[in-house]
Formats: structure tokens, sequence, C-alpha cells
């Protein structure tokens, strides 16, 4: 994780310096993992490809006022987030939408640029259900694996508020994919103190 | 009896226990059934996760991607990336074979450009970067906020607000009940004794889905709180949803929310003791 902040920082000083070069390498570094926040933020892989240029606009826009106190990644997860946030807010879509027609499950082998590594449309289906601020979590803590810190940091909330968003997620997720469990019942259960 | 602890449900579906770990985990958990019902959900949603495969973009998505961005920001378009990987290492091989001589063959590799656009006009072009034009609603408090320096302009709404003071609800009936849920928005002074606001339970909607700071400290699972937050708000509350001054005493936040993140009640508790500043009805 270090080398990467390093390189980061080093890339950032090379692309203000004028080095094009530059702009490949952090793209190239970052550019697939931000598509996999956007897209599962979004679903919609039009809209996550739009997203993922408008974040890093954006940030090679602002890079010059980076000050590097956090990592780079972790300013650029935040902008891709809220400007997931943001497109959700414009396009103000229904978290139950329906693939489109004729959409086969992700077929990793397939050649056709809509189909190529999606999330399983179960998955997909059961992340579009949760809230957006438990979606965010979930996607960065257990499909990107960030650290709970860092993804703290990226949505501006303290560990505690990532767990509890994590772990209501995650709850959420697995009553929307099925899993038989019965419903936490205030009378049986244990209380606090 | 233990209570229930969602931080031992969590570290125990995720495996990452050491075998000690584990389990002292599952000997805290072993009579909570609530425990064992979380416990399920919670690996049941990580296994379908982990089975996810992970997005990526085509060659095609990321060289358009990059042209589009490069455009943007008044870069030179870059090299193709299939293009890119094909010319990296051309390896045209030179063979002498003759009959006469013994079967000496040498080969002789050529490297190739590995990139073509690292030309003089990078710098230029850099230079050409146009001045921020929009703005991306930052967090406040990150290093990008004003104390730095940015003229980063906060979006409305989204100011810090934890300087407002909320004034304690209005009892209805005798003295000493500190339960009343207030009806109507309380009113807000703020540190300097001016009416500021009002606030209302938009407004605390708006702290929390709009992704804005209400405090600094560390929310930590505070179980005494968040019991007498759960028997308040007459359900399953999990963590304070952040913190605020009411009347110059420190009050974490609970609520109840909907499935689509809409606060239904709230209420808010003392930091020192837990008792109950601001209800919502």
């Amino acid at each position: 994780m270090t080398d990467r902040v390093d390189a980061d920082l080093a890339l950032i000083e090379r692309y203000l310096a004028g080095d094009v070069d530059a702009f490949n390498e952090l793209m190239r570094a970052h550019e697939d993992r931000v598509f996999g926040i956007c897209l599962r933020m979004l679903r919609d892989r039009d809209m996550a490809l739009d997203a993922v240029q408008e974040t890093f606009i954006t940030v090679f826009r602002k890079v010059d006022r980076f000050a590097g106190r956090s990592a780079f990644s972790t300013w650029l997860y935040r902008v891709a987030v809220n400007t997931c946030y943001d497109v959700t807010r414009r396009t103000r879509r229904t978290q139950a939408d329906p693939l489109p027609e004729g959409r086969d499950p992700a077929d990793p082998s397939s050649q056709d640029e809509f189909l190529a590594v999606e999330v399983r449309p179960d998955i997909q289906k059961a992340l579009d259900a949760l809230p957006q601020e438990f979606k965010a979590a979930v996607v960065l803590a257990d499909l990107e694996g960030l650290a709970l810190q860092t993804v703290g940091d990226i949505l501006g909330v303290p560990v505690g508020t990532v767990k509890s968003r994590v772990f209501r997620g995650r709850r959420l997720l697995a009553e929307t994919l099925g899993n038989p469990t019965a419903p936490f019942d205030p009378q049986r259960d244990e209380h606090h103190a | 009896m233990h209570s229930h602890d969602p931080d031992i449900v969590a570290a125990l579906a995720e495996g990452n226990l050491s075998p000690t770990e584990e389990r002292a985990a599952i000997a805290r958990i072993d009579d909570c059934a609530r425990c064992s019902t979380d416990l399920t959900s919670q690996r049941f949603a990580l296994e379908a996760i982990r089975s996810a495969e992970t997005p990526a973009l085509t060659p095609e998505e990321s060289t358009q991607l990059r042209a589009s961005i490069a455009e943007a920001i008044g870069l030179p378009a870059p090299t193709p990336e299939a293009e890119r990987r094909k010319r990296r290492i051309p390896w045209p091989a030179i063979s002498i074979a003759a009959a006469s001589l013994a079967a000496i063959v040498a080969v002789v590799p050529v490297m190739g450009l590995l990139n073509t656009s690292a030309d003089d006009s990078g710098g230029d072009a850099v230079a050409a970067i146009e001045s921020v034009t929009s703005m991306v609603p930052l967090e406040v408090g990150d290093e990008f906020s004003a104390r730095d320096g940015l003229d980063a302009a906060a979006p409305p709404g989204t100011e810090e607000l934890s300087v407002a003071e909320v004034a304690p609800p209005q009892t209805e009936s005798g003295g000493g009940d500190d339960t009343v849920s207030s009806a109507a928005p309380a009113t807000t002074v703020n540190a300097s004794g001016a009416a500021a606001k009002m606030l209302t339970i938009d407004d605390l909607q708006l702290l929390i889905t709009d992704r804005v700071l209400i405090g600094t400290l560390d929310l930590s699972y505070d179980e005494e709180c968040t019991g007498i937050a759960a028997e308040q708000l007459d359900g399953e509350v999990f963590q304070p949803a952040g913190e605020i001054d009411v009347a110059g005493v420190g009050g974490k936040v609970f609520v109840i929310v909907t499935d689509d993140g809409v606060i239904e009640r709230a209420v808010v508790l003392s930091i020192s003791d837990c008792s109950v500043l601001f209800t919502t009805p």
C-alpha cells in the first residue's frame, strides 16, 4: 500500500511537471478500480463509464491542489463515490429496475463489451436494493476490499459508522438474496443491559 | 448471559481471526440467539459478495476513456492501449543459415518505441490545463477545506453544523420529564447567541444522507446509549449517526431510517450520561 501511495505521488509530480506518460500511468493504475466502484454503484455500464470519465476529469483538473496528506487513491475514490451519488440523483433511478431485456448473465469469456466481466445480476440487483450509503460501504469494504479506515476517509464518516453500514448492508443483502434466517425479534432476543 | 456484539459477529463472519481469537469470539456469543442469526446472514452475504466477479474495462473502453479525459484536460490523445501492447517489444528474428558454415544463427532483438506520446508538446499541453470551473461536493473537514487555503466552496446545506445548538424541547407535563417529544421544530441558537436556524428532522436527514460530518469525534460503539436509544425509538439502532450540540451539551444522534434512508424517528442523547436531550415524533 505504501509503495502505491509513493508511486502515485511521484506520478502526480511528473504529471504536473508536464510528463504526459504520468497521466497514462495514473490512469492505468486506477481506472479499473474506479470503474468497478462506479459500475457497482450505478449498475449501468454506460453510466458507469460516464461517471469514471467525470471522476478523472475532476481529479486531474484539481490535482495541483492535492497536498498528499491522504493517499491519492482515497481522494480519487471519494470523488468517484460522490460522482455516483450525483449521477443517481440526476437520473433518479429506482433501485429495483430490472436488467434490459436480452441481457444474459455475465459470461467472462464473452467478447461483447457490454457483457464483459460484470457483477452477477442477482448480486447487483441486491446491491441496488440497498440504501445508497449502505451500498457504498459494502462496495468499498467488501467488493473492493478496502480497509475500514480508508472507507471511512472516502465516505467522510467515522470507522464505527462504516462498520454499522457494512453490517446492516450485508444483512439486507442476505435478506434480498433469500437467506432463510428468521428476522430479529426484540421480544425474543437479548437487549443491552 | 452475553449481549449482542456486532463487532464480534462481523469478525467471525469475515473469518480473519486467529484460532484463539475465534474460540474466544464463539464463546462470547454462544448464548446470544440474535448473534447467531446475524452471523448466518453476514456469512451468507459475504459468500455471495466474494463469488462476484471483478469488473474491468475492455481495452477499447480504456482507450476511449483516456482519450476523452485527455481532451477535456488539454492533453494530447494517448496511445491506444491495444496498440501500446502490440508495439512494446517487436522481435524480428535474423537467422543466418549457411550450409557452408557451421550452423551459426544470431538473433538480434530490436526494442521498439515503448510509448510515442512522450514528445516535447507535453509541457505546453499541461500548461494549457484549464482552471477549475466546477466543484465536487467535498466533505467538510477533509484536506481540501477552506483551512487549507483552497477555494472549495461548500454547496448549500453541507456546512458543518457542529456549532449549532438546539434549545431543549418544551416539556408538556410535570418537571423533570425529559422524554417529551418535540412535535414542532426546535429553535437553534449559535455560539454567539443569535438565532441561527430551525433544526428539524429534515435537517437531521440532510446531515446524515448528504454525508455532512456532524461531529469529529470517533463514534465508537456505545452500548449504554445505544440501548437507551433503541428503547426510545422502539426499534433497532446500531450506531450514533453523528453528534450535535444541544444548548452546550454534546449529544449523540440516533435515528431509525427506512430502507430508502429516510429518517422516520430520531433521538439525541447526552454524550455524558445518555439522558434524552431531544426527540422527534
